[in-house]
């Protein structure tokens, strides 16, 4: 029984760096996520195609606008800050992570060695999952000093007083490390719970496992990316009042 | 068999389910009293449904993982544990 996508090797690419022989293995997660990247690129490049702005739309742009709608007012209403700078990064977080947590249950057979193996998705490996928050991590340093200076953003961990310096470090590396390992925890327990319950009960039990699973795919990649608005707008301190109140009249304007 | 390796498969049997079990204990106290809140606050205010739930998935969530944790030192008890491959290379080196 394989638990991680990552011990299913597909192919090793010998390479030769610094005098040294190395092989790559090129494992189900790489692959899984290669996949996901071109169904996704393939996806809205069909879907923006004939994106018009009159009410005679189709129905994937119709999809495409709820679901940029519903990411839109949750990163403004966690942020509190115009969504366009965010937009990108929270955008692509959650539509990754869901569409991943979603290919959980396609049946797709890989002949790794003459064996049979069934496909595992990519959040099921926790280096997908560190790689995500490596990334929230950097953008939290990266958006953190572009608003307030490298001093501004530093002084955020010597507060209330500076002899509290380690523990904020440490709170800040074991929030992002938490983020790795909840979105990593609930998608394999998933998928282990499936394959146990598959060896007690086989008929009906998995389905229902997998429905469940399905769920907690969903909730997942929201709880994901709204845990990163909250690090990335601590990171940027508070808002000032005229981003509030362009804010403010973007929001007047929509109405 | 070895006597040091039947002892190291019961410890992290009985370690694997003594975390899963008592660390399932708290999240799923704190979980209770998160919702039973919840749907107080959501009975009194139904203006604020919204956001109140997607408050309470956010901290659901976050306490859940509490649980996931425990569930993932069960998982490497059981699966890749340590300690039994070190006392594998130590019954093979004897």
């Amino acid at each position: 029984m394989n638990i991680s996508p990552d011990e299913i090797v597909l192919f090793k690419i010998p390479t030769k760096l610094f005098g040294r022989n190395f092989c790559i293995d090129i494992n189900m997660t790489v692959v899984g996520t290669w996949g996901i990247m071109l169904f996704l690129w393939l996806f809205f490049r069909f879907v923006t195609k004939d994106f018009n702005s009159s009410f005679k739309m189709t129905r994937l742009q119709n999809m495409v606008e709820v679901l940029v709608k519903f990411l839109r007012d949750q990163v403004e209403m966690m942020m509190k800050r115009k969504a366009d700078n965010f937009m990108p990064l929270i955008g692509s977080l959650f539509i990754f992570i869901l569409v991943a947590n979603w290919t959980a249950i396609l049946p797709i057979p890989f002949y790794v060695n003459k064996s049979l193996e069934w496909y595992l998705p990519p959040t099921a490996s926790i280096s997908t999952t560190a790689a995500l928050s490596i990334v929230v991590m950097s953008s939290v340093i990266v958006y953190g000093m572009a608003t307030q200076g490298v001093f501004g953003y530093f002084k955020r961990f010597f507060e209330p007083i500076f002899i509290l310096f380690p523990l904020n470090i440490l709170s800040e590396i074991s929030s992002f490390v938490s983020l790795a390992i909840r979105l990593y925890g609930n998608i394999m327990s998933g998928g282990l719970l499936a394959s146990i319950l598959f060896v007690l009960a086989p008929l009906i039990l998995p389905g229902l496992i997998n429905i469940y699973g399905l769920l907690a795919g969903t909730i997942q990649p929201y709880i994901f990316s709204v845990l990163a608005m909250v690090y990335i707008s601590a990171g940027m301190g508070e808002a000032s009042e005229s981003e509030m109140e362009e804010l403010m009249t973007l929001q007047l304007e929509r109405i | 068999m070895d006597m040091g390796l039947v002892w190291i498969a019961v410890a992290s049997v009985i370690g694997a389910a003594l975390a899963v079990g008592l660390g399932g204990i708290g999240p799923s106290f704190a979980e209770g009293f998160a919702v039973k809140q919840t749907i107080a606050a959501m009975a009194q205010q139904p203006d604020e449904a919204s956001n109140l739930r997607s408050t309470l998935f956010v901290s659901m969530a976050m306490l859940e993982s509490c649980a996931i944790y425990a569930l993932l030192v069960a998982m490497i008890l059981i699966f890749s544990n340590p300690f039994w491959n070190y006392g594998v290379s130590v019954v093979a080196g004897k």
